[in-house]
Parts: C-alpha cells; structure tokens; sequence
C-alpha cells in the first residue's frame, strides 16, 4: 500500500475526484475504527468484514457529497458504515423493507446542512448522556451503536416493548434539552 | 391547537426524527416517516439535527484491525465496476435485431465483441485516467454470448490470484440465466476441456483455477457456461448444454 494522505477529510475531497489511491490511504487511515463500528452491530467478523467492504464502496461513490464544513470525515463515514452494518443485519433478519427505503437510508447524504460536530460537542454528548436515566441511556446507545430494535431492546432489557418505546423517547428528547443548554 | 398540544405536538415528532435515526421504527412506521420526510424539508432539517448529535458516540468504538483480503476487495470490486461500465457501455451500442439471426453471426458477433473489448481494455491503458493503476485492467477477458438475446457475461483472468471473476453484463435483460438452475464454467483449450466451478448468482463470482490450468493456457481459449449433465457432467468431463460461449482475447503485451 502506498503512503497514507495525511487527514481523512484530504482523502475524501481527493476521493470525491476518483482517486483510487486516495481511498486507499483513508483505508489505512480510517479501516480499523469503521470495523470497530460495524463489530458492535454485527460481531460476526466475517459478515462485519463483508459489511466493511461494501462500506468503502459507498464512501468511493458518495464522496462528493462529504462537506468537511457540515461534519468530520470520521462521523460521516462512521454514520455510512453504521447505516450499512444496520441494513445488513435487519436484512439477515428478512425485514421486508421496500428496496426504495433501502436506498434512501444508505445513499442519502448523512449530514445535510448542519455544522460539523467538534470536540466540545462530543463532550457536552458524553456529558448529556451521562444525565439521562440508565434506562433511557442504554435504549439510545444500544439502538445507536448495536443497532438493537426495539423488541431487541425489550428483550435485553427485560420490559416490555411499549415501556422501551416511551425511554427511547423521552432519553432523546431529554439528550437534546442538556444538549442546547 | 393549543400551544401546549403544539409543543407536544413537536416533541413527539422531534422524537420520531430521531427515532429514525436510532433505527427504532417499525418497518410501517419508517414507510410513514419517509413519505413525510420526502416532502417536508423542515422534517429533514430535524433528521439532520439528530445525526449531527448522536454521530460523535460512533467514535467511540475500538479498533479492529480488519484482515488483508477486506482490501483486496474492495480493490476488485471497483476494478470490475470499472471493467463491467466500460462494457455496458460498448454493447449498447449492438444491435439486438441483427445478432438474433444466426448462430453464425452470434459466433461472429460474439468474436467481435471481444476483439472491441479487448480494444477498449486497451484504450483504457492508453487513456490512464479511467483506471487507477493501469494494471488493475485484465490481461485477458472475455464476453460470454448467447443465441438468444439480452445476456451476456464478462470473464476476466487474473493472473496474480489464480482466478476468473465472471459476471453478467446486463441484468435488466427480460433472459434470466438461472431460471433452470446454477450453471457450469467450463474451458476449452485446444482438445482439452476442464471444469472451472459453478456459476450460481446474478451477482459477480471468483473462481480459482491454480489447481487446474495454468494463466498461459487461458490464450485464446474458449469459456463456456454449460448447464449441469445428468448425473454428473464433472465426472464424464463433458459439459451439458452450452448456453454461453466466449473466446478469450489478450491484451497486447
């Protein structure tokens, strides 16, 4: 492999032009903390591999729509390999979800026009979420980071699946009150 | 509404939003969010809110080192993507009425398709912006045709791992290959017929020939996708029904 770009937000403008070389170097740069994301979703390393791959093809096609003003490089990729490892896993699962809706989850642009996140974001986050009730915070992390359902949550948490729907809820309005104090 | 219900009202589908992107929805409700969002650019706006907050947690994850053959794929899979645009777009321009007439200009046509992408594997070396390195583009390649219209494979030999990728070309074809069941590749050089494995799926497949023949002898052979003799075509060492045939043209070297 060849000498790594030195920033993943270089990497993806470089990417966005088709350089193959480019995506080579945010592979070396970025691989091992994609398949960290994808391994808490699905442990399977095989299938978690098989997800990473497919990731990598989704950042070559996207990258034109990456704004290193609107996110990191980091959180855009992590949010396409996280939405892939997602869709793999409910379709293992044989979720009838129409091929459409599929698409729109994977392809959409992750970030819109919101600001990027910084480090002080990601602190004031770790602080909100330490706020909220143990029970809100494992439906939200869980769902986020596992990609656990709701009646997967109801299952892991032992309360029924109404119960999970009202914690996630009031965990996520509560996060964003603590986070736009 | 009151603005007590509104506020509520608010909350509930701040909520949802960020539900959605939790990944947390029912199928049927997703279906119902999506129809919104689709037409509802403040609704977007809220999606957008919670992605940009709930992102960072992803960082969080350890890293796993994944192992070498992730890379090599996805090197592959960008090579063939390459290779299989390139061709679509050459055999648009073949016209369907023409090549239904006989076997014999379908042999023809197939010949010449693949002299043309040979000659397009080799304008791509030339031109070196299509393919990043130049030697991602197959030493030898093949297009698989049929007598009747609307499929074809692409085989390409790649001589560093000791296989073939073969795929079809174009699958929006009203033919569907499979419909009987998997097929088998074969390869005819000279008299001699060896059975390279199985082609199962619409999708792309690998498979290894270092057990069986060596790359040089690939040289202006011929594959064939055959469907499976009864009881068994592998033990006779002669393929069924040849469905797909193509020579293999090389690249100048």
């Amino acid at each position: 492999m060849s000498e790594p770009i030195l920033t993943p937000e270089a990497c993806l403008e470089r990417i966005a032009h088709q350089d193959r070389a480019a995506l080579e170097s945010l592979y070396q740069l970025i691989s091992a903390k994609l398949l960290g994301v994808v391994l808490r979703i699905i442990p399977q390393r095989s299938l978690a591999e098989d997800v990473l791959h497919d990731t990598f093809l989704k950042i070559w096609r996207a990258a034109h729509q990456f704004d290193p003003k609107r996110a990191s490089a980091m959180s855009w990729t992590a949010t396409i390999a996280r939405n892939a490892a997602i869709d793999h896993k409910r379709r293992r699962k044989e979720v009838d979800l129409p091929d459409d809706v599929l698409a729109y989850q994977m392809e959409k642009d992750a970030f819109g026009n919101q600001p990027r996140s910084d480090e002080a974001t990601k602190l004031t986050l770790q602080h909100c979420l330490n706020e909220l009730e143990d029970t809100q915070r494992q439906c939200v992390v869980l769902a986020y980071c596992q990609g656990l359902s709701r009646e997967e949550l109801s299952e892991r948490l032992n309360a029924p699946v109404n119960t999970i729907k009202t914690w996630i809820r009031r965990g996520l309005l509560s996060l964003r009150e603590c986070v736009s104090q | 509404m009151t603005d007590f219900t509104m506020a509520e009202f608010h909350d509930d589908l701040r909520a949802v939003a960020g539900e959605y992107v939790l990944d947390t929805l029912t199928v049927r409700e997703k279906a119902a969010f999506e129809a919104i969002l689709a037409k509802d650019a403040s609704l977007m706006a809220l999606v957008e809110e919670w992605q940009i907050l709930l992102a960072p947690v992803l960082e969080s994850a350890p890293e796993e080192q994944p192992s070498q053959s992730v890379w090599d794929r996805v090197s592959e899979s960008l090579d063939l993507s390459e290779i299989s645009r390139e061709a679509d777009a050459y055999t648009k321009v073949v016209s369907l009425d023409n090549v239904r007439k006989s076997r014999n200009r379908w042999r023809g046509l197939s010949m010449g398709m693949v002299s043309l992408a040979a000659g397009l594997a080799a304008f791509v070396v030339i031109d070196g912006s299509l393919l990043q390195p130049p030697s991602v583009v197959p030493d030898q390649l093949a297009v698989l045709t049929t007598d009747t219209a609307g499929f074809q494979f692409l085989a390409t030999v790649d001589p560093a791992r000791q296989g073939i990728h073969i795929r079809p070309l174009n699958q929006g074809a009203q033919l569907d290959p499979f419909a009987q069941g998997p097929l088998e590749l074969w390869v005819q050089a000279g008299e001699e017929l060896n059975y390279l494995g199985r082609v199962t799926s619409a999708s792309w497949q690998w498979l290894n020939y270092a057990d069986i023949m060596k790359t040089e002898e690939f040289d202006q052979a011929t594959l064939l996708l055959a469907r499976p003799r009864e009881p068994s075509s592998t033990a006779s060492g002669v393929p069924g029904e040849i469905i797909f045939q193509g020579q293999i043209s090389s690249r100048a070297k």
